[in-house]
């Protein structure tokens, strides 16, 4: 995946080194603890465009995203003072948040699985965009639905891995996996989505 | 497993890369912005916060020797077999209480039979079934007279046991406790023992007071009440109701096979004898207690 918004967390650029990065972080958290908005806001309109890019292709709905990638900034929110007395100076906030941000979205989807009583449901919202989604070429409601038909856990390998182009000792990371069980999920995710793209490719051959 | 890149052909690349995302609202930041206003502060933690590693050391190493100490008790009490462990009849545990004629069976020879000496003897004399609650009261008596000579014998093999295994390993060149862990130890275990006479004379006390219920409510107490010991139900419950059902000589044979299969495999693991269970049950305190372990698998 490539021509997307550049993750601030994964590329600083070449103006900052990780450990400066970190070291950054670490001061905007100090300064959320302390309830100061300027630095709230800040992250937010750093961190968020990449959090709701992972939270939507992982659920499928833009209204939902926003709503996941809210709950994890106010998760910082509230934790800003634990995680700065924590974070000795230091901190990647960009791996914090996408971990809280893709368990939000796998606990969305599994509620959601509870409650259909199988995979969500791939069907008509009622929310704003879902308008703006009609106009989306078949192209694009192929891709969503292979990624939304996966298992959530597979779903979410592909999106920071692919979309995100994360490491993938990174991915692991924000999915609390050790890297040879990702590595695994990731493969079995793959061979998944390869054959969800056979199958279609078969059907329209037919 | 492939780490390799994910490999694409052009077209399934192209359908991916179509999963385009939407633009965040424009009023995102503001929003959440806003929906810190009147928030409430993360809750604290559950649990207190973890102790600094040595302190955690420190309880696992006394966990440890604690353990080793309970376990050393266990063995100084039977689990070695260094002991000679007879199970008494019902009768041999009454003429103990009552200092009748031991029984043909125990006359049969099914072990020795502690008994308490004769001045132990009280001026109420115990005839026929338990009818006063002087007689009921000079059991009680005389079963506390045999439990503690039964508890400090007990604690001395401990002891005793104890002794033996820091000097066999002094002598073999191995590492012994030093003065303030050999402290430690036998104070954790006179902690332990505490503990578990607490509990045994609570439980002593309640069945003694329903053993005067009964006596005041039909005028007379069994021997089989006093002597009768409870079986908590759970694992085991069974075979412990039919070994207690067995004539004194099947039970002295279901043990020397127990003993048999024990040595023939190597020592028994101490969760399957614990340190009650392999004492001699002639004492009628215990058998009053009703507090000891099943008996293991004979």
């Amino acid at each position: 995946m490539t021509g997307e918004q550049t993750s601030p967390d994964c590329e600083p650029s070449g103006r900052h080194s990780a450990t400066q990065s970190a070291a950054r972080d670490a001061g905007l958290v100090a300064q959320i603890a302390k309830r100061e908005e300027a630095a709230f806001r800040e992250v937010i309109v750093e961190h968020s465009p990449i959090l709701h890019r992972i939270a939507y292709r992982m659920i499928g709905e833009a209204q939902e995203a926003e709503d996941i990638v809210q709950e994890a900034m106010l998760r910082l929110w509230d934790n800003a003072p634990k995680l700065s007395q924590n974070a000795q100076g230091s901190i990647n906030l960009g791996a914090w948040l996408k971990r809280v941000t893709v368990n939000l979205a796998l606990d969305r989807i599994r509620l959601a699985k509870r409650i259909a009583g199988n995979e969500v449901p791939e069907q008509e919202d009622g929310a704003p965009l879902s308008d703006a989604r009609i106009v989306e070429s078949e192209q694009v409601s192929l891709a969503r639905a292979m990624i939304t038909q996966l298992p959530e856990n597979q779903r979410a390998a592909i999106v920071l891995t692919y979309y995100e182009e994360m490491p993938n000792s990174e991915a692991a990371e924000a999915m609390d996996l050790n890297i040879k069980a990702f590595e695994s999920l990731l493969y079995r995710a793959r061979t998944a989505l390869r054959n969800a793209y056979e199958a279609h490719e078969q059907g329209d051959a037919r | 497993m492939s780490t390799e890149p994910f490999p694409l052909d052009e077209t399934m690349k192209q359908t991916l890369d179509d999963f385009a995302v939407p633009e965040l609202s424009s009023d995102f930041a503001d929003r959440v912005v806003a929906g810190t206003r009147g928030r409430a502060s993360a809750l604290p933690r559950l649990r207190p916060t973890r102790k600094p590693r040595w302190q955690r050391s420190r309880r696992v190493i006394v966990g440890i020797v604690t353990a080793g100490a309970i376990a050393s008790a266990a063995a100084a009490t039977g689990v070695l077999d260094e002991l000679g462990i007879e199970v008494p009849t019902a009768d041999e545990v009454w003429s103990a209480i009552t200092f009748e004629e031991k029984s043909q069976a125990s006359a049969s020879g099914s072990g020795p039979v502690e008994t308490l000496a004769p001045s132990s003897e009280g001026p109420t004399r115990i005839e026929g079934p338990i009818d006063t609650s002087e007689e009921l009261e000079e059991v009680f008596r005389r079963v506390d007279d045999k439990r503690n000579i039964r508890r400090e014998d007990r604690r001395d093999r401990v002891d005793q046991r104890i002794d033996r295994v820091i000097e066999r390993r002094g002598a073999q060149g191995l590492p012994t406790p030093t003065p303030q862990q050999e402290q430690r130890l036998r104070e954790g275990i006179e902690r332990f023992r505490d503990r578990a006479d607490t509990r045994r004379e609570e439980r002593t006390q309640e069945r003694r007071d329903a053993l005067r219920n009964t006596l005041e409510e039909e005028g007379q107490v069994s021997r089989d009440e006093i002597i009768r010991r409870d079986i908590p139900e759970g694992p085991g419950a069974d075979r412990l109701r039919r070994f207690r059902d067995m004539s004194p000589e099947e039970r002295r044979e279901r043990i020397r096979q127990f003993r048999e299969r024990r040595s023939g495999g190597g020592v028994a693991p101490l969760s399957q004898e614990p340190i009650e269970e392999a004492q001699p049950q002639t004492d009628p305190a215990e058998a009053e207690a009703q507090d000891d372990p099943p008996f293991p698998d004979p």
